[in-house]
Parts: C-alpha cells; structure tokens; sequence
C-alpha cells in the first residue's frame, strides 16, 4: 500500500489536519536524485519509521523537511503550516525538531548549557534582554525543567561535563534532552541508535515509548535496526533510490517482493 | 559608438591583465584552501624585481626584466608557501588561522618592501615617453609597448589554460580544487602539487606586478594594495577557486571599470565595483561559478 | 605641563580608545565568529561622520572639499558619529550575513575596505582626499585650559572603555552570549534549536560597529585631524594583536591585549636603533606587531587569557546521589 498525496476532503467529512504532509518533494545533489517525488502523510500521535538501504535519501528527506537543505522542489506542512524551504531556525520555531546521524553536542560547553540552549523564546537571548538583565527568573524556571530531562534521562552525574567527555551513548541522550527543551510536537530522528551503547539502547527505547502518553507528539525516525523500528513504529515507509516503495506494517511490508528486492544490492538483512 | 567601442577595448584590456593575478590567487585558493591576501605583496615584489633589472646596474631589457619578476616572485612564493603556510595549515587548520596568517604577512611584507624601497616613486624605463606613438585600428587605440605586454598576458594566460587542461599537473590541480579529500585517496601527490602551485602562481604574481608597473607609470610599495582589490573583487565575481571564473570575472571588472567614467568619472570608479559585487551578494552569493553551500571548513 | 606628560596623557588616551575598539573587534571576531579583518574601517566612518558634524561647511572653491558640515557641538557630533556607524553596519551586516559564509565575508570585508580607501584617496570632494579632514574642534576644548582639556578628556576615554567593558561583559554572560557561541561552534546545530545566526550574528556584529564608532569619533575629537593613513589596513593589525595576544573571547583578554601591544610599540621603538629613516622604523614596527601575532598563533593561540570555558550558569551537584536521591540544582556562579 503506496501512500497518497494529500487527500482531498469530501462535502461529509473533515479531515483532520496532519501532522507532516509531503507533496513531491524532489532533491537533486550534484547531478544524482536523491529524493524523487516523495508524498506521504503521518497522522497527529504516529510513531513512523522510515528505512532503506544505504544511498536511498532518508538523509536527505530529513534534511528537506527540516530546512536544512533548502535545494528542493515540493511541498512540505506541518501542522497544516507551509515550511517549504524555509531555513531551519524557523522550522524549529514551528516546534519541528531534529536529532542528526552524528550527535552535534556542543563539545566546549557543559551538559547543562547544552540541554538549555534548547530552550525556547529566552528573554536572555536579545541583547536588551541580556541588558536589562530580565531574564534570569525564566532561566531559573529552564533550569528546573532542563535538571528534570536530565534526571529522567539518567544524565544528572555528568551534568557539569564538557560536552567533550562524554561518551556516544550520552552524547546521544544529551541530543535528545535539548531537543525535547524545545518542547516540539514532532520529532524527527536521525538513526537515534547509531553509537548507543547496547546497555543505553534499551534505556532510549523506553525513553522514546514514554513520549507517546502525549497522543499529539509525532516522530518520524530514520533508523536501520529493525528490531526497533518494530517496537517503537506502527507504520514504516520503504525509501528506495529516492522514491518511496512501500509503506505499512512491518509485517505487511515483509512479505512484498519489491522491499526485499531493494536491500538486495546493499549489506542490510531484512 | 566608437567612444563605446574604444572604452571596451581598453577595459578588455585592463581586465586581460587584471586576469593574470585573479587566475593566480583564484588557484591558490582552489589547490592550496589559502585565501593568501599576501598576494598583494607578491604583485608588488614582482614589480621590485622588474624595477632592480631594469634600472640597476645591469639595465636588463625587456624580456629578462619580466623573466626576473616571474622567477623572483615565484621563488618567494615557493618560500613563504612552503615554509609558512604550509607548517602552518598543519598546526593551526581553522579557517581563522589561516585568514590571520595571510592578513599578517601581507602586512609584513608589504611594510618589509616599504622599509627597503621606502615611498619614492619609481618607474620602468620603457614607460616614459610610451604615450606618444599610439597606433589607431579603425575605433581602437593601441601603443605598441601596450601591445607586446597584451601579448605577454595573451601568453601567459594561455599557457595557464593549456597547462590546467592538458597536463597531469594542471588535471590535478583541478582534482584538488574540487576535492581535497578525493584527490588525496586517488593517490595524488598532493604536497608536490602544492608546491608546484606556489611556484606557478607566483609566476602569474611577478608577471602581473610587471604589468602593472607599466600600467601605472609610476609605482611606489602600494601598488600591490591598490591592486589587490580589483583582484579579489575579480575573484569573487568568478567564484574563489574558479580559475577560469577569476578570469571571465577580471574581464567583467575591467569593462565595467571602464564604462562607468563617463557616467561617473574615474575617481568614482570602486563605486561601480561595488555595484557589481552588491548584485553579486543578491543574486549571486557564491559567484559566477561557485558553488553554494557550506565551506570546507564545516565539520561533519 | 612638560612634553613628557603630553606624551603620556596621548599613550594614556590611546590606550583607553584602543581598547575599546580591541572589545568591540572581540565581541565580533572573538564571541561571534565573524572574521572582519576591516574593522579598522568601521572606526573611520565613525570618525568622518563626527568630522563632517562638528566642522563648518567646505568654503566654497577652496582647496579643502568634503561632503556635510553642520558645526555641530559635542555631544551631537559623537552621537551623530555612532549613528553613522551602526547605519554603515547595519547595511553591511544585512547584505553579508544572510549570503555569504565565513570565507567570502572576510574576503568581501577586506575588499570594502580597500574599495573604500581608493574611493576616498581620489575622489577627494567626499572627505577631501588624502588631506583628509582637520580642525575638528574637541569637546569643550575652548572653556577648559590646555592641561585640564587632557585631564578631561583622559577621563573620558578611561570612563567610555570601562562602560564598554561592562556592557558587554553583561551582554555575553547571558543566554545571548550562550546562544551566540553556539552559533559561532556549530551554526547550524544552533538553527536546529530555533536560534537563528543571521539575527545574533548581526547584533553582535553591531555591537562591535557601536564600539568602533565610539572610539572612531574619540579618537578625531582628540586628534582633531583624520586622514586615510589612520584607517590603512595595518591599522587593523593593532586590534588584531591585542585580541590574538590578550586572548579571543575574553574581554578582559581583549583590555590586556591592548596594553601588551601598545606597550610593545612604544617600547620596541627605543630599542630598534635609528640608523634608518623614519619609514624604516614605523615598517619595523608594523612588522614586529605581525611576527607577534604569528608567534602567538604558532604557540599560545588562546592568547594570554582564554576564552572562559563555560560563562553560563552551572549547576553545582551534590555526589551524594544514592540515598537521598539527587539534590535541586542551584545555579553556581
């Protein structure tokens, strides 16, 4: 079952508003296409993987829609707001965040820093604000909420850490708790496994899980271990040389011809 | 219209010099990754060498003078590539570094010809008396030494192409230009390729400080700094790292220079630069042939 | 008053003005990120906008052509010559930041700059060409006597570069300063936190062009003259120096900085001998200045005081984490 465009609504019923909607989104880098085409909408509340042998564009993709790249053609809205090609501070102001492949900590600040930079709309971050000296009650408030992600995060140790000091799997978490400072209502993760360690990697699941008690909060994850594509997604687009190939069930997506054909070429087992 | 013809001549002209030094720091830039503002003191060596040939007490001709630029300000170029920047890109990779140390020895040795030559003017002795045999081809006017140094730009740009499109040497410095990483996986000699483009481009620098002292009659340890604005203004227009790009950028400067004084007079003419690095910067970031996007520098 | 106390009220004064452009040239290439190798040109617009404030209108057909002249009295003349500076870094910062990355800014800055100087050498009706502009009258300079003036105007410049001091050194211990580093290691990391770079870069950006302006229009009410010597590329070397030297990033390093170079030059003369002429001895001193700067890159690149590593608020932790459970945070600091 390949998904739609956007779906037009009839006289009876409203649709509701999704979450992420693609509508042809192309990319091409230097004479290849990355991305072809891509169209599929994630509902409010959906935990959606995306996979795909190595080259297939879910990098890309990630980087389109969160206005990392704005080279692209298409159409992309969240939460029925256009952010086609808009730069990324403005995408993460419509409370879309990202995590990257490779965790971009600040590795000369502390944990702490780190984590409160996430925090949004700081009084402090104007130069009149940081004149008049207004914001300290509010950073007080961020700091409060920043110590519980730590904490919930197991990270309260290395608190006062550079983010140099840390190890993969921190460096990790650390990401994840300055991204969840922003307070998004969607995510989209970047193989958020890759580097964990396989003790952390059960913490991160749980973590993850725990995110979905908000039936509003989206993730959209790029990921390669499907053991945990199973337990976190209950739906999973197929990306396949820039083009979306399937998307459904894990088990559904099993079973086609077309899926395991496209991993064929590359190292991946299904 | 032959006052318009003879204003682009003279500008094709002016931007076929100015091409000599924007081909050479543009390929600095694309082999070596240094924005080297130094190059402003190489022109002006370059036009020292000429100048020491030809009025010291040799009085060297023509071709041994420009001979002398070229391998003088070659040899100082191998000598500061090698020995400064080289050590230095290891130690100190940044960008900031790298621009600082570039920004410095400009300075240094710029202040260095100062201290030596001091603010005299001085003057190549095939320059006085130049003007008077002006040669006129229909709308064009030409003086026949202004013709033998077109001929030498004419050369020496013409054995830069020949060499970036028909040698090893000239196929991988655009290798490295492209990409450093790569170029260094497919087994290229890079550090040999390095110092082989410190050494040409500073032909390319003596050839144009040369040039240029001609240009202007008389010159004085400024030269270089006067100069260099054109080129790096050349440069940008280009794309940095684009040899040809620096090339057809020289020649854009050159004939908007050119055009612009009736409109706005001589003196007024860094305004028309401006004008045409702003519609760069609008429309054009990168320039002509650069590429958009992050620089080398990002880390991954 | 003797020579010798001119000379040391002239050193003094210098050193204060100087320091404020070493704070203002910091916050933009220290804390921002942002290579402007031309600072030095900021200080100039500064200096011409007072210039053309406080002096009476050109004379007609005389020899001294330049743009303005409004006769303005101090403090008009200043504040005029800070607004003329923020303006012309408003526009250069607005054109710059959005388009070009790090490379083509500090190439395009250093070509402005150079454009500039030409632009103002021969086209001399603007600001009167290599001549320059002169007698440009100090504040209050007639009502006070001639020690007095400088006792004053000492004053001024100490008080100016500590308010600057103080300015920014608030302005960067705040979230601001925490988001404009983060901009400055990782732009794009930042941008994925909502921080946009183009809008810290920028006031940080104007910041250091407030402080040029400031020290730009000091520096002509003092000297009461202003050619296109004084705004020569190497002018810029100074700046560089005393933030390379006293430390990126640190504003006390920047005031340090300061001191160490100036000290230098004027020392260093004494000990260069004068068997040249005096442009031998001026170039020697741009020269030593350079190898300086090379010499702390090559060894100490922090410079004398470095960059303090985290400014921002930390959270002192108790280790006793197993019984009681972790303790509140409490910011320390």
């Amino acid at each position: 079952m390949v998904a739609s465009g956007i779906p037009t609504a009839t006289s009876a019923e409203i649709r509701p508003v999704m979450a992420l909607d693609l509508n042809e989104v192309s990319c091409s880098y230097g004479g290849t296409k990355a991305v072809r085409s891509v169209s599929f909408s994630i509902p409010k509340g959906a935990y959606v993987a995306l996979i795909g042998p190595n080259g297939a564009g879910k990098t890309t993709l990630l980087n389109c829609i969160s206005g990392y790249n704005s080279n692209y053609r298409g159409r992309v809205l969240f939460d029925g707001h256009d952010i086609s090609r808009k730069p990324l501070h403005h995408v993460a102001n419509q409370s879309l965040a990202r995590t990257f492949q490779v965790p971009r900590i600040y590795r000369r600040m502390t944990v702490v820093s780190n984590v409160m930079l996430g925090a949004r709309r700081q009084i402090g971050e104007s130069v009149l604000g940081a004149v008049l000296g207004t914001w300290r009650k509010q950073e007080a408030e961020n700091l409060e909420r920043a110590w519980a992600l730590l904490t919930r995060f197991g990270l309260e140790r290395v608190a006062d850490n550079y983010g140099a000091e840390l190890s993969g799997g921190q460096e990790r978490l650390v990401e994840l708790c300055r991204v969840l400072m922003l307070k998004p209502r969607a995510i989209l993760l970047d193989e958020p496994f890759a580097g964990v360690s396989p003790a952390n990697r059960r913490r991160l699941a749980d973590l993850i899980l725990e995110l979905k008690s908000d039936p509003d909060f989206t993730i959209l994850m790029v990921e390669h271990r499907l053991e945990w594509v199973d337990q976190l997604c209950e739906r999973t687009i197929v990306l396949a040389n820039g083009a979306v190939i399937a998307d459904g069930t894990l088990a559904e997506l099993r079973g086609q011809k077309s899926v395991i054909d496209s991993y064929l070429g590359s190292t991946e087992i299904a | 219209m032959n006052e318009f013809l003879l204003l682009v001549e003279v500008g094709i002209i002016d931007g076929a010099f100015l091409a000599i030094s924007a081909v050479g720091f543009s390929m600095q830039f694309g082999v070596t990754n240094y924005v080297n503002f130094a190059y402003a003191s190489f022109i002006t060596f370059g036009a020292y060498c000429a100048y020491l040939l030809d009025s010291g007490p040799l009085h060297a001709n023509f071709l041994v003078d420009l001979v002398g630029a070229a391998i003088g300000t070659a040899a100082l170029s191998f000598l500061i590539g090698s020995f400064v920047y080289t050590p230095f890109a290891r130690r100190r990779p940044q960008l900031l570094f790298g621009l600082v140390l570039t920004f410095c020895m400009w300075l240094i040795l710029d202040n260095l010809l100062l201290g030596i030559f001091g603010y005299d003017y001085r003057e190549l002795t095939y320059t006085s008396g130049s003007a008077s045999n002006i040669g006129q081809f229909g709308p064009f006017q030409m003086s026949p030494i202004e013709g033998v140094f077109l001929l030498v730009a004419v050369v020496t740009l013409g054995s830069v192409h020949g060499l970036l499109r028909y040698t090893r040497l000239g196929r991988s410095m655009r290798a490295m230009s492209d990409d450093h990483s790569l170029a260094l996986v497919c087994g290229l000699n890079t550090k040999r390729i390095v110092r082989l483009t410190w050494i040409i481009t500073g032909v390319l620098g003596g050839v144009a400080g040369f040039v240029q002292a001609n240009q202007l009659r008389a010159f004085d340890p400024g030269i270089g700094d006067t100069y260099i604005y054109l080129v790096i203004a050349a440069v940008i227009v280009g794309g940095i790292g684009r040899p040809y790009g620096a090339a057809l950028g020289a020649l854009i400067i050159g004939i908007v220079s050119e055009l612009s004084v009736p409109i706005i007079g001589a003196a007024l003419s860094p305004v028309a630069i401006f004008g045409v690095l702003i519609c760069l910067m609008l429309f054009r970031p990168a320039g002509l042939f650069g590429s958009t996007g992050r620089s080398q520098f990002e880390n991954a | 008053m003797g020579a010798l106390a001119y000379y040391g009220f002239t050193i003094a004064i210098y050193t204060c003005l100087s320091a404020i452009q070493a704070l203002g040239f910091n916050l933009q290439f220290g804390f921002a990120g942002i290579i402007n190798l031309a600072y030095v040109v900021l200080v100039a617009v500064g200096a011409y906008s007072t210039a053309i404030a406080a002096v009476a209108p050109a004379p007609h057909g005389g020899l001294t052509q330049y743009i303005g002249g409004f006769g303005w009295p101090f403090p008009w003349d200043m504040l005029f010559g800070i607004f003329c500076t923020l303006a012309f870094s408003a526009v250069l910062g607005g054109l710059a930041f959005k388009r070009l990355r790090e490379d083509y800014l500090a190439v395009s800055m250093i070509v402005v700059g150079a454009g500039l100087l030409v632009l103002i050498n021969d086209d001399v009706p603007i600001f009167n060409g290599t001549s320059g502009m002169a007698g440009v009258p100090g504040p209050f300079q007639d009502q006070l006597g001639p020690e007095a003036y400088q006792f004053v105007f000492l004053m001024m410049s100490a008080v100016s570069a500590l308010l600057i001091f103080l300015l920014f050194s608030r302005i960067t211990k705040s979230p601001f300063g925490r988001a404009l580093k983060a901009v400055r290691e990782d732009s794009d990391a930042a941008a994925s936190l909502g921080k946009s770079p183009w809008r810290l870069k920028m006031s940080a950006f104007l910041l250091g062009g407030l402080a040029a302006g400031l020290s730009g229009s000091l520096l002509i009410l003092y000297i009461g003259a202003w050619n296109t010597s004084a705004w020569l590329p190497q002018e810029s070397l100074i700046v560089l120096a005393a933030i390379i030297v006293g430390g990126r990033g640190n504003h006390g390093g920047a005031v340090l900085g300061t001191f160490v170079v100036i000290g230098v030059i004027t020392q260093a003369t004494k000990f260069i001998p004068s068997f040249g002429n005096a442009v031998l001895v001026a170039s020697l001193q741009v020269v030593s200045i350079g190898l300086l700067i090379l010499a702390f890159m090559w060894w100490r690149p922090q410079g004398l005081l470095p960059e303090l590593k985290d400014q921002y608020l930390r959270v002192g932790i108790k280790k006793e984490l197993s019984d009681s459970g972790p303790a509140l945070p409490r910011a320390v600091d």
